[in-house]
């Protein structure tokens, strides 16, 4: 075993590594769709491809009227994806650092609100708050709400970096325990990398997705709402 | 006193885990028990069912995740070798 804990990424490092991944994602789209042709050429067509199927992930969660937040989310799972896919090369993930993922589901948060006020108006994110109107519910509810929706963005951000960092340190001690000169044991440990980092993306991409989805639900219908989970379960089938 | 406190703080990072793991376990298991038994009978609805499933697994899987953060909180507490044989001279 090795005596020492597995190092996070330093601040500096998952800056670099962020500002290059942006850097990747943006020369590639830009280069995708600077000239669109009527018959796509290989990376046109690599990049419709991928966004169309992402697209049709996240609308089913987004609801109806959700084109407008599917960049968004798009954004955000391409970009922790390839942050995730670094852990496999000889860099460190930046998503291995908890201020990060800190960082990317306070933003997450703060659009939810703002859409929530968007739509509702803020009397009715204000009603929103309160339950399904029962008055003596209204400060069990009241709690309830403020904790869940503050809960959002932490358990975002926690999930994402105790998947990721927790298989760092697998194959940091892998690497430990086993003599690397002998076998490259940590090779087994990557195809598990391979699937959380794509996995963890999409689930962080698709939760976010889930929440909008939720903040700017048309409430004219009595629909069950203000429960994360009721509504996720809910949310296919609400789509159509 | 110190070795008390030691004990008990490697008899948690020891169990905080498995005990997460456990419900953890249970509740994806009957997550994917109901989604396949779901996908099994209708296989036209296998993509939506997939997707709700795939967050149903990350909500469920969030408990077991904080349950290995705070192993890390409790590992980095751990006494250093000096320490321990300091405690081991001590008695």
């Amino acid at each position: 075993m090795p005596t020492e804990p597995l190092e996070h990424p330093s601040l500096v490092t998952c800056i670099v590594y962020g500002l290059l991944i942006s850097a990747v994602l943006l020369g590639f789209g830009i280069a995708a769709v600077s000239n669109p042709q009527r018959v796509p050429g290989r990376l046109q067509n690599f990049f419709e491809f991928t966004i169309s199927g992402l697209r049709n992930l996240f609308m089913g969660l987004l609801g109806p009227n959700g084109a407008a937040h599917v960049p968004v989310v798009t954004a955000l799972f391409l970009y922790i994806l390839l942050a995730n896919l670094l852990s496999v090369t000889p860099g460190k993930a930046p998503t291995s650092n908890l201020s990060v993922n800190l960082g990317m589901s306070i933003f997450v948060f703060f659009y939810v609100q703002y859409w929530s006020i968007k739509t509702k108006g803020f009397a009715g994110y204000l009603k929103h708050f309160t339950g399904p109107g029962i008055w003596w519910l209204v400060p069990l509810f009241l709690v309830t709400e403020i904790v869940g929706a503050l809960a959002q963005p932490l358990s975002l951000a926690m999930r994402l970096y105790g998947n990721i960092y927790g298989e760092d340190y697998i194959s940091y001690i892998v690497t430990h325990v086993v003599n690397p000169s002998h076998i490259p044991a940590q090779i087994l440990v990557y195809f598990l990398m391979l699937f959380t980092g794509v996995l963890q993306a999409g689930i962080f991409a698709l939760l976010s997705s889930a929440y909008i989805g939720l903040a700017t639900a048309d409430h004219s219908h009595d629909g069950e709402h203000g429960h994360t989970e009721d509504a996720i379960l809910s949310g296919t089938t609400a789509s159509h | 006193m110190a070795g008390i406190y030691f004990g008990l703080l490697a008899l948690g990072a020891a169990l905080v885990l498995p005990l997460a793991a456990i419900g953890a376990g249970i509740g994806q298991g009957m997550a994917a028990f109901s989604a396949l038994q779901g996908i099994a009978r209708q296989p036209e609805a296998a993509d939506k069912i997939q997707t709700t499933m795939f967050i149903c697994l990350g909500i469920i899987e969030a408990l077991a995740i904080y349950a290995f953060v705070i192993f890390f909180i409790l590992f980095t507490k751990f006494p250093t070798a000096e320490q321990v044989t300091q405690l081991l001279t001590a008695h």
